[in-house]
């Protein structure tokens, strides 16, 4: 670095002022256009932060969100300069000092995940996509999932329920997010446990269905009829919203 | 090489759709690289069928040139890889700061125009300039209070351009409101730019917020006494260069924005007989 002391001294001012609204030492030519920079800062990120989190926005009172735009730009670092990424420093922060608590809305996280999951899978780099085949047993071959998605954890079912309404829900709840790759738009899943570990062992073990079934028995604990039929119907509704796309060329016979 | 001075319009997501149907046809458009690097989905594949049709030139938000803090390369190489994809001959950026300590503050805060400033931010400049194996066109920033200078903002970029052998990204309205909110004349200004190292020209339109005060928002039309600045500065210059409209909200119809361009035009046109081609 080749600037003096005093010249990152001004600029480390200039900073903090715009991040903390503090009033800081500053040997400015005009104090209104100071002024200006911390009313244009503030704005910027409280408008990028409102139409990210558009539900949080509405079911925090003035003084909650206003509190916790404010915490944040002053104490987060944000290290990466896509302001379209900014909103998932936000949902950090938020999780790392216990704001659902500070609020008694324990709700909050899931909410703030599940708000920035849309975006960022909405907006998320194409990820490359092998060929598949579009024709083939559904039990007896290895199914291809569409690989724009995201699977999250929620105690609270705030993708289902107005996030008031999740207060008495608590338990485990899966939330699939995935970009349809013909429209672009995200959709959202919620998946049932047995769901998950089918999707899981599909993803991870690229086994079909019927070898599927077939670890159940091996393990001793067989999947009866109805719950292989609901696999069924859940393998087909996947197929139907693109998040399953095919069969994977690679391991049809 | 072109024989006439390309007008370019700012792609915004706002008004994808005029350039998507040929609404709107500008020479070339522009974008922040921070808001399209490896983007996917649907505004990946209209950013893929845009810059199909039309040249870009990239601007940039968040290199942050005065920060005390090591350059960031790995942003740098996402700039490089992208400037690359498009085959884009122009990057600029602000001679300003956005980030401290590696804090981004997503605006722009200025640098003290000192001596110890220009040595810092002319190093840093040569060294994006070798990573990037381009020139990097520096902008010349609005701003509403200087802190410390102890130098004029002219004698600032004449010295950073000088150290640093960049270009200069010169942005006419921030001219006209830097002089309005520091009191200078604004004609006085563009004859002390070193106006033979500009290779790009930012036009677009302020608000003003009190009786003296100009806020540089791009957001309103270009003023009338912003495009006599600008018909002055061609007619200094004896080359052309790219010229953008930049409008960044509050859009209007699309077709006050193809006035807007068909002014520019006729501006540069009128400017042209005496430019060589740049």
């Amino acid at each position: 670095m080749l600037y003096t002391k005093h010249t990152y001294n001004i600029e480390k001012s200039l900073s903090d002022w715009c991040r903390t609204g503090t009033p800081q030492k500053l040997n400015a030519t005009r104090e209104d256009g100071l002024k200006q920079y911390r009313r244009l800062f503030r704005n910027n990120i409280h408008n990028t932060l409102v139409q990210a989190f558009p539900i949080a926005h509405e079911v925090l009172s003035e003084t909650e969100w206003n509190e916790l735009v404010d915490a944040f730009f002053t104490e987060k670092d944000i290290k990466d300069g896509r302001l379209w990424l900014m909103p998932r420093n936000f949902y950090e922060y938020a999780l790392e000092n216990h704001y659902a608590d500070k609020f008694e809305k324990p709700w909050l996280n899931d909410l703030l995940l599940f708000e920035w999951i849309e975006i960022e899978v909405h907006t998320m780099a194409d990820v490359p996509r092998e060929p598949v085949l579009k024709k083939g047993d559904l039990l007896e071959d290895v199914i291809y999932i569409n690989p724009e998605y995201r699977l999250i954890q929620l105690e609270y079912p705030v993708h289902l329920y107005a996030a008031e309404q999740t207060k008495d829900k608590k338990g485990v709840w899966f939330l699939l997010t995935h970009r349809d790759p013909e429209t672009f738009l995200v959709k959202f899943s919620n998946l049932h446990p047995l769901a998950v570990v089918i999707f899981e062992k599909i993803r991870t073990e690229q086994k079909s269905l019927n070898q599927i079934f077939n670890e159940f028995e091996k393990s001793g604990q067989p999947l009866k009829e109805n719950q292989k039929n609901e696999i069924v119907t859940f393998v087909k509704l996947m197929f139907y919203e693109n998040v399953f796309l095919g069969f994977d060329s690679y391991y049809k016979n | 090489m072109q024989n006439q001075t390309q007008i370019g319009l700012g792609f915004r997501r706002e008004i994808a759709d005029a350039f998507l149907d040929g609404n709107v046809n500008p020479d070339f458009i522009e974008v922040a690289v921070e808001n399209w690097v490896e983007l996917g989905g649907y505004w990946g594949d209209v950013f893929r069928k845009v810059t199909d049709k039309l040249p870009l030139i990239v601007h940039g938000l968040s290199l942050s040139i005065g920060s005390p803090e090591e350059l960031d390369y790995g942003f740098l190489q996402q700039v490089k890889t992208f400037l690359k994809t498009f085959d884009v001959k122009i990057y600029s950026e602000h001679l300003s700061f956005a980030k401290f300590e590696n804090a981004h503050l997503f605006d722009l805060l200025p640098i003290p125009f000192r001596q110890d400033s220009v040595k810092h931010i002319a190093l840093r400049i040569r060294q994006v300039q070798d990573f990037l194996g381009i020139p990097l066109a520096i902008e010349n920033v609005s701003y509403y209070t200087s802190v410390e200078a102890e130098m004029t903002e002219y004698e600032f970029i004449n010295e950073i351009v000088n150290a640093s052998g960049c270009n200069l990204l010169l942005d006419v309205n921030n001219v006209f409101v830097n002089g309005f909110n520091h009191n200078y004349d604004p004609y006085e200004f563009i004859d002390k730019m070193p106006l033979d190292k500009v290779s790009y020209i930012h036009m677009a339109g302020h608000k003003r917020v009190a009786p003296d005060l100009i806020i540089d928002t791009h957001g309103e039309a270009i003023i009338e006494p912003v495009y006599h600045l600008f018909d002055y500065t061609l007619s200094k210059m004896s080359k052309t260069v790219p010229v953008l409209l930049e409008r960044d909200f509050n859009f209007p119809e699309i077709d006050s924005l193809k006035s807007e361009l068909s002014a520019l035009r006729q501006i540069a046109n009128k400017n042209q007989k005496n430019h060589v081609i740049h």
